[in-house]
């Protein structure tokens, strides 16, 4: 309660100090949930919801059980009963073969379709009509949950991936702007590689895992590559490994010449984490990141100085600006009573839209408010929202206008992962680019078929 | 007196420093301890694996139900104690180990009923090209463990044996690595092996020897993997091997700097062939560790660059928890049991040969 009031209360100050600077300070929560009088015509109905925060986060979690209790005083024939099972795509298959699934249970933006496949989520599109949402999410993602026109998951929020970069570094070198395409962007990693200091002008995860798989699709994708050119849909439940020819090769090749012609990637390898760390001290001047991963800086690093760091879109290849995208979503298991889908859908969009729980929340929140992740919603809402969320920024927002300016004008293109079966595509490929980078002179197009080839073979035919 | 002459020495082929009297040299003589022990009972070496036990005298055998009846009651408290361990064992060890044979021939569903599929994930396994890659990987870290571990706990154990003062202290500090744990051991070795101005770049700078990208070579990514284990590993080998030499009687030592040996001959005559069984023992305890190394890999290379450092156990782990492909990395378990089995059947058949021409 103390550490509520002490955030509500610097939140107040932040506010009443930024008022001349700021038109739209204390801009009112925005309204647009709909909610029924009555869930479930007022029958009991018991409702289960993954992701409770574990009893050793004890304020996370008292801030959890309050909001719930809060929903059954709303609607006393409700029971929520959380539960602290967190998402894992692995645990979660056995729990569809056991029928077992929560009643409400959060997943990523790839899910969707192997839950809808197996018939395991309930179609919500009855309740985003009632409750006036459906027009108010960003068509671009909601349209990666949806299939035949039924919506199965409530967006909760979504990354993209872009490029971050050291703004004092890039100004030292002589660059006003981040790079608009790709040879740009090896243009000035050239200029900005020191290795007298130890900073690499470039940099993306390269530590060999899936993760590095992830940062170079996002790569390929700009040098024009689809995800259809990554995994192909046959139409017929098959699939086919397509990333053995075509713009996958031409962006590893890139990263080849980066690496062996240029020598402007770090020599350490990255991961996650470590990528963080090396654009926090100042190590490389632009690397692939992820928006939300400004959050990690933020509570990792406290005393890096943050608004040394501007965020952009990822460079225009061929097909223009594109981000992959991915993000968190929360689905309604289909086993569930039609009363239980009903109070779990409304439970999920009423603690995400209802004013009071916006609220709490974002008082509360330990997360980095600003991050520059990609806009949830759209038209009036989505500019309230963000007015709203404004005074509780603790991000240099300025920094990232490159990054929303370019989204909000649509010069974007929101690009999804590839599939079925990404995550063993990026491992697949982390290796592969490992390689690339550790032996001078492999050769890319052969090496990339073998491994589409094995990956055919391997996984999508076994 | 010269040796040879002596009337109590069976062999004249004494080294030359043992020439105190003939009280002395008896007491000298390194296999006397154990031939003492032994009552005179011939056996090849006194550094067998298998020293030979007494066999009482061949009597005549109860049969086996009737051997129960008789055994049972008198050493049922002695199961009743073992139960416990027995559970355990068999519930956390055998139980898997059964269950991961059954599975390489399914494809195993999770939360499902797993399939037979014969030989299928065995066949997958011959095709799969990390096959090769992972066993010769093995067969790498094997050899560079040997070149640049396996010497280093018996020399770090015969020092401190040789110390005269601090004893205690080089003890304590020599097994201080092990006691770090591997998650702390691996972020300080991230920092030593740091291209960009790592701990042992910089160093190697002073002497103007270039940037080196240790765990990113596919060169030099197996000798510093290697480097790691032994660091972290030295120390228990070596308190073993301490322990061997507490056993050498000091008498034989003070015995032998009288007769006028140097330290290096003590050490060659008395400390060295007094280990030769636990070294063996730990030489065959190495490989089998070295083939199933994980830890490292996984946290400081993640099998890269490339595959360079990609053994099976990462490999299982990767297509068992990554891909979730149980029936496929049972296979591949299941072949890595097979090899080590077959290992130390052929190192038991050499070592018996050895110790027999001995």
């Amino acid at each position: 309660m103390f550490r509520k009031l002490t955030l509500v209360l610097v939140a107040l100050i932040a506010v009443l100090s930024v008022v001349p600077v700021f038109a739209q300070v204390g801009a009112p929560v925005p309204e647009v949930l709909t909610l029924p009088e009555q869930i479930a015509g007022g029958r009991p109905v018991t409702i289960t919801v993954s992701e409770m925060p574990s009893a050793d986060q004890a304020e996370a979690r008292a801030t959890w059980e309050a909001t719930a209790q809060r929903f059954m005083e709303l609607y006393p024939n409700v029971t929520v009963a959380g539960s602290e099972l967190q998402y894992d795509p692995a645990a979660f298959t056995a729990l569809i073969a056991g029928q077992q699934l929560p009643t409400l249970f959060r997943a990523y933006f790839t899910d969707p379709p192997t839950f809808v496949g197996q018939n395991a989520v309930a179609d919500l599109t009855p309740y985003f009509e009632a409750a006036g949402v459906a027009d108010v999410f960003n068509p671009a993602i909601l349209r990666n949950m949806s299939q035949d026109g039924k919506i199965y998951a409530i967006p909760r929020d979504a990354y993209a991936l872009g490029l971050a970069y050291n703004i004092p570094m890039l100004e030292a070198a002589g660059f006003a702007a981040p790079p608009a395409t790709w040879q740009e962007l090896a243009d000035m990693a050239v200029a900005l590689t020191d290795r007298e200091n130890n900073v690499a002008g470039f940099a993306f995860i390269n530590d060999g895992s899936g993760a590095t798989g992830w940062h170079f699709t996002n790569i390929a994708y700009g040098f024009g590559a689809t995800p259809s050119d990554i995994i192909q849909d046959n139409g017929d439940g098959t699939y086919s490994a397509a990333f053995g020819a075509g713009a996958t090769v031409e962006a590893l090749e890139f990263l080849q010449s980066l690496r062996w012609d240029l020598d402007v990637l770090p020599g350490a390898t990255l991961d996650w984490g470590s990528i963080s760390e090396a654009l926090v001290s100042g190590r490389v001047a632009m690397v692939i990141y992820a928006g939300d991963q400004f959050n990690w800086d933020y509570t990792q690093f406290p005393d890096a100085d943050l608004t040394q760091f501007g965020y952009a879109a990822a460079p225009a290849g061929p097909n223009g600006r594109i981000t992959l995208s991915g993000g968190n979503l929360w689905m309604v298991s289909a086993f569930a009573s039609a009363d239980e889908q009903e109070a779990a859908a409304y439970f999920q969009l009423w603690r995400q839209f209802d004013p009071v729980e916006m609220q709490t929340a974002i008082e509360v929140t330990t997360e980095a408010v600003g991050m520059p992740t990609l806009p949830m919603y759209v038209g009036d809402y989505q500019t309230a929202f963000a007015a709203f969320r404004q005074p509780y920024n603790k991000l240099p927002v300025e920094n990232y206008a490159p990054f929303i300016d370019a989204v909000t004008a649509g010069e974007v293109t929101i690009q999804t992962e590839p599939g079925p079966n990404v995550q063993d595509y990026y491992s697949e490929l982390g290796v592969l680019i490992s390689e690339v980078l550790s032996v001078e002179g492999t050769d890319v197009a052969s090496r990339l078929a073998e491994v589409a080839e094995e990956f055919q073979a391997f996984v999508l035919e076994s | 007196m010269s040796p040879a002459a002596s009337p109590r020495l069976p062999r004249n082929s004494k080294p030359s420093f043992w020439k105190a009297s003939d009280n002395q040299i008896s007491r000298c003589r390194v296999e006397s301890p154990t031939r003492q022990r032994f009552g005179g009972l011939t056996m090849n070496s006194p550094y067998s694996l298998n020293p030979p036990v007494i066999q009482p005298a061949a009597r005549h055998r109860p049969k086996i139900l009737t051997r129960l009846r008789v055994a049972l009651p008198k050493q049922l408290a002695a199961y009743l104690f073992l139960l416990p361990a027995l559970i355990v064992f068999a519930l956390f060890a055998w139980l898997p180990i059964l269950s991961s044979i059954q599975m390489s021939f399914q494809d195993v569903q999770l939360g499902g009923v797993g399939t037979w599929v014969g030989l299928h994930n065995f066949e997958l396994m011959l095709k799969d090209p990390a096959f090769e890659i992972a066993w010769q990987n093995s067969l790498g870290f094997a050899s560079w463990s040997l070149l640049l571990g396996y010497f280093v706990p018996v020399v770090i154990a015969i020092l401190v044996r040789e110390m005269r003062h601090g004893t205690g202290f080089f003890r304590v500090v020599y097994f201080l690595p092990t006691v770090v744990p591997a998650a702390v051991a691996v972020i300080i070795w991230r920092f030593m092996y740091d291209p960009d101005g790592g701990v042992l770049n910089e160093f190697l700078a002073q002497f103007g020897i270039a940037r080196q990208l240790w765990l990113q070579d596919v060169h030099l990514a197996k000798p510093a993997l290697v480097a790691v284990m032994t660091w972290s590993g030295f120390g228990t080998t070596a308190l073993i091997y301490l322990a061997s030499l507490q056993d050498v009687s000091q008498e034989l030592y003070e015995a032998a700097e009288l007769d006028g040996a140097t330290p290096f001959q003590r050490i060659l005559h008395i400390s060295l062939p007094h280990l030769y069984p636990v070294m063996s023992l730990m030489f065959v305890l190495q490989i089998i560790s070295v083939v199933q190394v994980f830890t490292e890999p996984f946290l400081l290379t993640n099998g890269g660059p490339g595959r360079e450092t990609l053994t099976p156990a990462m490999h299982i782990y990767n297509r068992a928890f990554i891909r979730m492909d149980m029936g496929y990395a049972s296979a591949w378990s299941v072949t890595m049991i097979l090899v080590l089995v077959v290992f130390s059947i052929i190192y038991r058949i050499v070592n018996a040969r050895l110790t027999n021409e001995n």
